[in-house]
């Protein structure tokens, strides 16, 4: 019997004996080190009570008095870490980072371009202690100059990768999306997918590599098929709403209930005539406004308000499975209740996890499944948890060396 | 600072992807890798996706939709029902380090070949499988596409005006959060296999990626907490209301934490401070209350001003801002043309250059991004199966 290996608890861990020294803060840096995290590489976040990671606390918190350490957020994107308190800005601390970089495959940061080099702690710096070293460097903006220092977050890398300019409907300003959608996409998962390689070119021998992702160009890297457009016709798409190009109807529409939808989406006449049929309104699909999917392009708006009309009276989970065994694409516009309620998103992508002090964290876990197992996960490190430990088994450092680094500041 | 090979040259990967799983492989092609896209006899489907441009003269319309997410691949014409089909595409497995492929669960190019066939031909291969619900579970069988997996997947509900309906994200970004996905799937495989000899088999629901990008907005715990649910925002609300008018567009302006002052210094040197630079408004829960008069003095300073001098001029006062860029925008960027983002190409059957955006990280020393334009029907077959022709003398 052949098969592909299979895993302790469902755990995969290609990564294991891979050491990270994590740098970076906010999410889209600690997104991606937690997918490293999550498939076996030991990932020590740096942190400091001089500039605490903003996730830890800007919530969700549980009830009662709030602590860095119970924070659903920062839980979410640092699962698995270790936590070890370094203050750079020290010249103990300054030193221990380079003392834990020499022991380290790869070393991340996200601030603006060149504070890691201020530090003293950049990749050329660190590449003389260890040098075969990964080193990921992920501001918004890359390169020379004045803009190396500027700055944003998620809100402004939408607006200037073009995200909001091809999202929302016409008729609005545009708003650009609910989520900070490049934290959670091209910048964490770039990241990653460029440190793997280089991870897989150094087993080969390839040596050092210094990874610039510059955030920008990587959230325009997602939006690829307007920018050829834009460059082959001079003109780039609109803002369409929910309509495309490749399918007719394709929209979401109001269900019985207050502000419930169902997601419709027809590429052939074929599911049009089935769409007609579950709406109760055969003729449709012989109207010669209808008939074609040219046709309906050409009436899209006056079909979405007969769709819309239909639609109202139903329930819309039900509306959606009725579509969908006619063979007509459907889906609910879940909410996070709905996704919640649904018992195959709860046992096989939401993980509930006891927290530090006493909370149970509902967290994201892995959409990577391997042998199509749900992957474990474990929570986010108390501020500091591994400092004393991470220390003494990487660096050997005795009981009394330690004490001295916290009077001095060096871990604080 | 270009000049050393990409970091994943040698390394090859088999392409049997639909559009959900297409950005994964173009990703990994961008790093190096030779990617080998497998194209039915009757033509990648793909070939016919608008936006289309036609040639000049008489020919078929190009896809850009193809051209962007195949740029820097081969393709290979293979007849599923051809004699000696499977023989032939085990060999050219046997030649691959990964295998990604997307699509409806009954149609994988792995339920045709067998797992067990491609695991016996190559045990070191990574076989990374995106589908738009699971290969299991209660809507293995749902029909996917982008609207509908955003809807199941929680993204969709998030944009849009709070009295209107909600919006997917532009540009089909399941399939690209699925391919992020895939592609770190492979690259995990790869690295291991690499030190242990072998692969993995990884799956990748695509709803699951795109309920990642809710992570911090529908936080799961905002519910199970306090019983709170996100909602659809617009601009958002008033005390963080993130895009105001420009003279020529909209601008994304945000006083984050510790940048109020700065902010008062951007409006005073435009004489537009009114009275924010008032010591009352250093209280933060002053300026929660006194939002919309914030938000009016800020929206008449910047809409008398392009959203190009906005944003630089409150970056240089440090006030974290973007401009909203349309494609035209990004592509005449004169930022991203410096530092040399776009991979200008000369199209085969357009006879003309294209910018071909690209790639997503640099890899100091060495190329990276794509190095060639998507390829042409059929142009490759004849080299690939020459490679793998030894193997297939092999399987018999």
């Amino acid at each position: 019997m052949v098969g592909w290996p299979e895993t302790d608890n469902g755990a995969w861990l290609p990564l294991a004996g891979v050491r990270v020294l994590d740098f970076t803060w906010m999410i889209a840096g600690p997104l991606g080190m937690r997918l490293l995290s999550n498939y076996g590489a030991v990932v020590l976040k740096v942190e400091s009570y001089n500039r605490v990671d903003r996730i830890r606390e800007t919530g969700p918190h549980p009830n009662g008095a709030w602590s860095f350490n119970e924070d659903g957020s920062f839980n979410d994107v640092n699962l698995g870490k270790r936590s070890i308190l370094l203050n750079v800005n020290t010249a103990e601390g300054r030193d221990l980072a380079v003392r834990l970089a020499a022991v380290s495959d790869v070393v991340a940061a996200n601030f603006t371009g060149d504070r890691m080099d201020r530090w003293n702690l950049g990749y050329d710096d660190l590449v003389r202690v260890r040098p075969d070293l990964i080193f990921l460097n992920m501001p918004v903006f890359h390169g020379q100059g004045e803009r190396a220092r500027w700055g944003g977050i998620g809100t402004h890398v939408n607006a200037l990768a073009g995200i909001n300019a091809i999202s929302g409907f016409a008729g609005d300003p545009p708003f650009g999306l609910g989520p900070l959608y490049p934290d959670f996409s091209g910048n964490p998962f770039h990241a990653t997918a460029a440190v793997l390689a280089a991870l897989i070119n150094r087993d080969r021998g390839a040596g050092a590599q210094l990874i610039e992702l510059s955030q920008y160009e990587s959230t325009v890297s997602v939006l690829g098929p307007a920018l050829l457009q834009q460059s082959a016709t001079g003109a780039g798409p609109a803002r369409t709403g929910n309509h495309s190009d490749r399918a007719c109807p394709h929209n979401v529409y109001p269900c019985a209930g207050v502000d419930r939808w169902c997601a419709i989406s027809v590429d052939r006449d074929t599911q049009f005539a089935a769409l007609a049929v579950v709406l109760g309104q055969p003729g449709w699909s012989t109207d010669h406004r209808f008939a074609t999917d040219a046709a309906r392009r050409a009436h899209e708006d006056e079909l979405d308000q007969l769709i819309a009309v239909q639609t109202a009276e139903w329930q819309r989970d039900d509306l959606a499975a009725r579509l969908q065994a006619a063979g007509v694409a459907a889906a609910p516009v879940n909410d996070l209740a709905d996704l919640l309620h649904d018992p195959w998103y709860r046992a096989e992508y939401f993980a509930e996890i006891p927290g530090p002090e006493g909370c149970v964290f509902t967290t994201h876990a892995e959409p990577v499944r391997p042998n199509g197992h749900k992957h474990p996960v474990t929570r986010a490190p108390l501020m500091g948890e591994h400092t004393d430990s991470v220390l003494r088994s990487l660096l050997g450092l005795s009981r009394e060396e330690i004490n001295h680094l916290y009077t001095c500041g060096a871990l604080g | 600072m270009t000049g050393g090979s990409p970091p994943l040259a040698g390394f090859r990967v088999l392409d049997c992807t639909d559009e959900l799983g297409v950005y994964a492989t173009r990703l990994l092609a961008g790093m190096g890798a030779d990617v080998v896209r497998v194209e039915p006899a009757t033509g990648d489907p793909m070939r016919t996706f608008p936006p289309l441009t036609a040639p000049a003269g008489d020919g078929a319309p190009v896809s850009l939709y193809y051209e962007h997410f195949n740029a820097g691949k081969r393709a290979v014409t293979l007849d599923r029902d051809e004699p000696g089909a499977r023989a032939r595409s085990l060999a050219l497995v046997a030649t691959c380090h990964a295998l990604v492929e997307s699509g409806d669960p009954d149609a994988l190019f792995s339920r045709w070949l067998g797992e067990e066939q491609l695991l016996g031909t190559n045990p070191a291969l990574t076989l990374v499988t995106v589908t738009p619900f699971g290969r299991q579970g209660p809507y293995a069988g749902d029909a996917g596409g982008d609207l509908v997996i955003a809807a199941r997947a929680g993204l969709l509900w998030l944009s849009g005006r709070p009295d209107g309906p909600p919006y997917r994200p532009g540009g089909e970004q399941t399939a690209h959060m699925a391919s992020l996905m895939a592609a770190n799937a492979a690259l995990l495989g790869i690295f291991q296999a690499q030190r242990t000899g072998r692969g993995a088999r990884v799956d990748v629901p695509a709803c699951f990626a795109a309920t990642l990008a809710t992570l911090q907005t529908a936080n799961a715990n905002y519910y199970t907490w306090h019983g709170r649910l996100p909602v659809r925002r617009g601009m958002g609300p008033a005390f963080a209301r993130h895009i105001y008018p420009a003279a020529d567009g909209w601008v994304a302006l945000t006083a984050l934490p510790g940048q109020w002052d700065n902010l008062v210094r951007l409006l005073r040197a435009h004489d537009a401070a009114a009275d924010l630079g008032d010591e009352r408004y250093q209280d933060a829960n002053l300026r929660i209350a006194e939002a919309e008069h914030i938000n009016d003095v800020l929206a008449a300073f910047t809409s008398h001003h392009p959203k190009a001098y906005l944003f630089e001029a409150a970056q240089r006062a440090g006030v974290a801002s973007a401009p909203v860029n349309t494609p035209a925008d990004v592509l005449a960027d004169p930022f991203l043309r410096e530092r040399g983002f776009f991979r200008t190409l000369q199209h085969p059957v357009l006879a003309r250059d294209l910018d071909y955006a690209g790639p997503a990280a640099r890899f100091s020393g060495r190329e990276s991004g794509p190095h060639a334009p998507a390829p042409v029907r059929g142009a490759d077959d004849a080299a690939i199966w020459a490679e793998v022709s030894g193997a297939v003398a092999e399987l018999g």
